[in-house]
């Protein structure tokens, strides 16, 4: 599991090993400041971090 | 900068022809406070209610309090930034009366048109009984204002109106003609000390995040700013007002303006300690990086100030616990020894982790207290305000029958904790 | 007269052994069992003994519906007195016997008095006040342990405080949990004071303790993203417009499953955030903001993973008790581990 969330520390607090700090904390897979075609390049791009950090073994919590 | 306060308190309130103080004896004319807010009000209609200390008397829907303070000299006005242009506050003479409060109840006229983040919590003042001690206010009389805004009304209009109406009859109580009877006369003031006395901050972290959830310094919301220097006098003359409705962990309006951690810090100046002033931040920011700015820039102001030491407070919870965090530690990281005051949240049973953010460097801690703990909660005998208690838009519940809640259900619930003494241990 | 109310399970109430375990909640006037022992040490004393009676996976499935008849029946009895168990090892009893005990000490703010061996996980459930008998792990132990449920409930009527703590002290297990007491000063003067102390360098105690969260172990993946199933979980309340399950806008009880399948990405207007601890105006406008469908069809037509799973789940956490939302989460772990999901992205608020 990967954690996508603003409260990264909080996170490692509690022991979550792959941790992610997304964007803002009312909408931590959005940018809706870009337009729709960017904000959804912007999300691939995050997701495939996500899913790098998916293939990434962790012992400890970490922040990608 | 220095503060005369002329201090009045009450023994007794009532209604009466005209509005005056009459040595401890405080009558209110309901004619008096429509005439002072006139034009304020459109749309909104008041009923003007009673409260008194040790009565049994519950009122609920309450929004904010606010203590009634009136300069006495010069041209500026408490609560600067609210009527007409803001002017520096914080010297020359300020008249309060200290026990006393305007209390403004009521609901939002469009709750369906409000996110769910935006929508007012409940607080109810229990002024006797089980109630009291988690009760900001129970231990003051009360003017309330419960307002009731008709359907024209939109919800921004009703926020930016309770506001000025609560401050104008604030002011105006405190103007009162003053008759037999001396006031007590307090100066606030930083005066010089001893050079060997530690040097002390207080870091006051406030929530202002979004509408219904702000908090104004000079009439101007305190978002994305970065922390400033405020001295203590300032507070008690309003600069700070509350237009925060997450009722049980907002600092009210009156204790922005008379807040004891301020008083005790006042106290204990050239004493115990060289007593700085006061450093105001912003909780809530919405990511971790600005979070963690936001105490670095609270320990370099607090370290540019030639702080030694800092007692720390928060308004809230959950999310603002960890931009609070970060400030502590990011003071003692700059060396500057930190105690922080905070509620704990376990469980109702106990069992929970006390804190959703502790760092290593937060490692003297004042506790409130534990605020999911259930109590039996009886009725009172009369209730103000309202026909029923929301109970944080699960239910909603019948003042006139008792109920299990935890304190969330108190107005100020988290500060007054603190402030009644209340603490977590651990029992069997 | 002083009335005692005995909380037993179906088979220490004389029902039956585990296929009476679903045994809905019932009343019996008179003691049953090892109330019959209890009732006849306290004849001294004058007392009205009756029994509540409730299947353990009754009270397991439909704890609301118990505990609400169980709430008639104090209603109806009007004990002065509530025990329940001993549960010794039994876990499911021992669970029965906490909650029934914490909700009548909450409700009836009268003594709550229940008995368990210390590895019950009942120990987890236990109320403030409650008393815990500490127990041997078998029936083998009841006669001994009667005896101090017996020698509690004489000492609550005699009204001896000390002698109740010290049986407390003495008898009784020792699950300390954290609770609010009234300090010897309010907290700003304990605050400068603590400052001080430090400033001084003299030794100091912080009054709130850092606590460790449990850890688990953290899972790698085993083969490659290629031949798995993600699956989209989140924290954000989001629901299709309507809730139509009610799902809670803080502290959510339950999570729920929505179906993703023949969606390409969640549309303004089909779905909303219930959640009071986010300003959701923004993803109410766009959903994939809390839960990336969009770019997850992206990648999954770009095979970067196998498979997208057909259902993401929800539930609330804003205010929520850890211990509840770790109860949620293996829910869905459950549930997706027994869908062959390799692999799961949460987003949290």
């Amino acid at each position: 599991m990967v954690l996508i969330t603003c409260l990264s520390n909080v996170a490692a607090q509690v022991g979550i090993g792959r941790i992610m700090g997304g964007s803002k904390f009312h909408y931590p897979v959005g940018q809706p400041e870009l337009p729709p075609e960017e904000e959804l390049r912007w999300r691939v791009s995050l997701m495939e971090k996500g899913l790098t950090a998916l293939e990434t073994p962790v012992q400890e919590p970490k922040i990608f | 900068m220095e503060l005369e306060l002329v201090d009045y308190a009450l023994e007794e309130l009532r209604w009466g022809e005209r509005t005056a103080l009459n040595g401890k004896s405080l009558s209110i004319s309901v004619a008096d406070l429509e005439k002072q807010i006139e034009g304020l009000s459109h749309g909104i209609r008041i009923d003007y209610r009673l409260a008194r200390p040790g009565e049994s008397t519950r009122i609920v829907h309450v929004l904010d309090t606010v203590l009634p303070i009136a300069k006495s000299s010069g041209s500026s006005l408490t609560f600067p930034g609210f009527d007409g242009p803001a002017e520096l506050v914080g010297t020359g003479r300020t008249t309060r009366i200290t026990n006393l409060l305007v209390t403004v109840a009521g609901r939002f006229p469009h709750p369906e048109l409000m996110t769910p983040i935006e929508k007012p919590r409940e607080g109810i003042i229990d002024m006797a009984g089980v109630g009291a001690p988690y009760s900001y206010g129970s231990d003051y009389f009360h003017l309330v204002l419960s307002l009731t805004a008709d359907s024209s009304v939109s919800n921004a209009s009703f926020d930016q109106s309770l506001r000025p109406i609560a401050l104008r009859c604030a002011r105006f109580l405190a103007q009162a003609e003053k008759t037999g009877g001396e006031p007590e006369r307090n100066t606030v003031a930083l005066n010089q000390v001893e050079e060997r006395l530690p040097k002390v901050v207080l870091l006051y972290q406030v929530q202002s995040q979004l509408a219904c959830a702000r908090t104004f310094y000079y009439g101007e919301e305190v978002s994305r700013t970065l922390p400033t220097f405020v001295h203590p006098a300032e507070f008690f003359d309003g600069a700070l007002v509350s237009g925060n409705y997450k009722s049980e962990r907002k600092i009210p309006t009156s204790l922005h303006c008379n807040n004891p951690f301020i008083a005790e810090l006042l106290e204990r100046h050239g004493k115990a300690m060289n007593f700085l002033g006061v450093i105001l931040s912003r909780g809530y920011n919405d990511s971790f990086e600005q979070k963690r700015k936001m105490g670095l820039w609270v320990a370099r102001l607090a370290r540019n100030l030639g702080a030694d030491g800092a007692v720390a407070l928060m308004e809230g919870t959950g999310n603002g616990t960890v931009d609070f965090m970060q400030t502590v530690k990011a003071c003692e990281d700059e060396g500057i020894k930190t105690v922080a005051v905070l509620h704990e949240s376990n469980g109702p049973k106990g069992y929970e982790r006390p804190l959703v953010d502790h760092p290593k460097e937060a490692d003297s801690m004042i506790s409130r207290g534990n605020v999911s703990e259930k109590i039996y909660i009886p009725p009172l005998a009369t209730v103000i305000g309202g026909a029923d208690i929301d109970l944080h838009l699960k239910a909603t519940h019948d003042p006139r029958l008792p109920f299990l809640f935890d304190p969330t259900i108190f107005f100020g619930s988290y500060g007054k904790m603190g402030s009644s003494g209340f603490r977590a241990v651990y029992q069997n | 007269m002083v009335k005692v109310l005995h909380y037993l399970n179906q088979f220490f109430a004389g029902i039956g052994g585990e296929e009476k375990a679903g045994q809905e909640l019932l009343f019996i006037p008179g003691p049953v069992g090892a109330g019959a022992v209890i009732e006849n040490e306290l004849k001294g004393h004058g007392v009205e003994y009756a029994t509540i009676a409730c299947g353990d996976n009754y009270f397991h499935e439909e704890e609301e519906k118990a505990i609400r008849a169980m709430g008639a029946a104090l209603e109806r009895f009007q004990p002065d007195v509530f025990l329940a168990g001993p549960a010794f090892n039994a876990g499911r009893y021992g669970l029965a016997c906490a909650k029934v005990c914490s909700w009548v000490r909450d409700n009836w703010r009268i003594p709550a008095i229940t008995g368990m061996h210390e590895d019950n996980p009942g120990t987890q459930e236990v109320g403030r006040h409650v008393f815990v008998i500490q127990t041997g792990a078998s029936a083998a132990a009841m006669r001994e342990s009667l005896q101090r449920y017996t020698l509690l409930v004489e000492r609550l009527l005699a009204g001896n405080e000390t002698a109740v703590e010290n049986f407390r002290a003495e008898h009784c297990l020792s699950i300390p949990r954290r609770f609010t007491v009234r300090s010897d000063a309010p907290d700003y003067v304990r605050a400068v004071n603590l400052l001080l102390t430090k400033l001084n360098g003299q030794p100091y105690e912080s009054e709130i303790p850092r606590v460790e969260a449990k850890r688990h172990p953290i899972p790698n993946l085993t083969g490659s993203l290629t031949d798995a199933t993600v699956a989209l979980v989140t924290e954000g309340g989001l629901v299709p417009k309507g809730n139509p399950d009610r799902l809670e806008s803080s502290r959510g009880s339950r999570y729920f499953k929505y179906s993703l399948n023949g969606r390409e990405d969640l549309r303004r207007g089909e779905f909303e955030a219930m959640h009071t601890g986010y300003d959701t105006s923004t993803v109410d406008q766009d959903p994939d903001r809390i839960v990336p469908l969009d770019a997850m069809r992206v990648l999954e037509k770009a095979r970067r993973f196998k498979k997208l799973h057909d259902y993401y789940f929800v539930t609330t956490g804003t205010g929520a008790m850890p211990s509840k939302m770790e109860e949620i989460g293996a829910g869905i772990a459950e549930e997706l581990a027994s869908s062959g999901i390799g692999a799961v992205i949460l987003t949290a608020t």
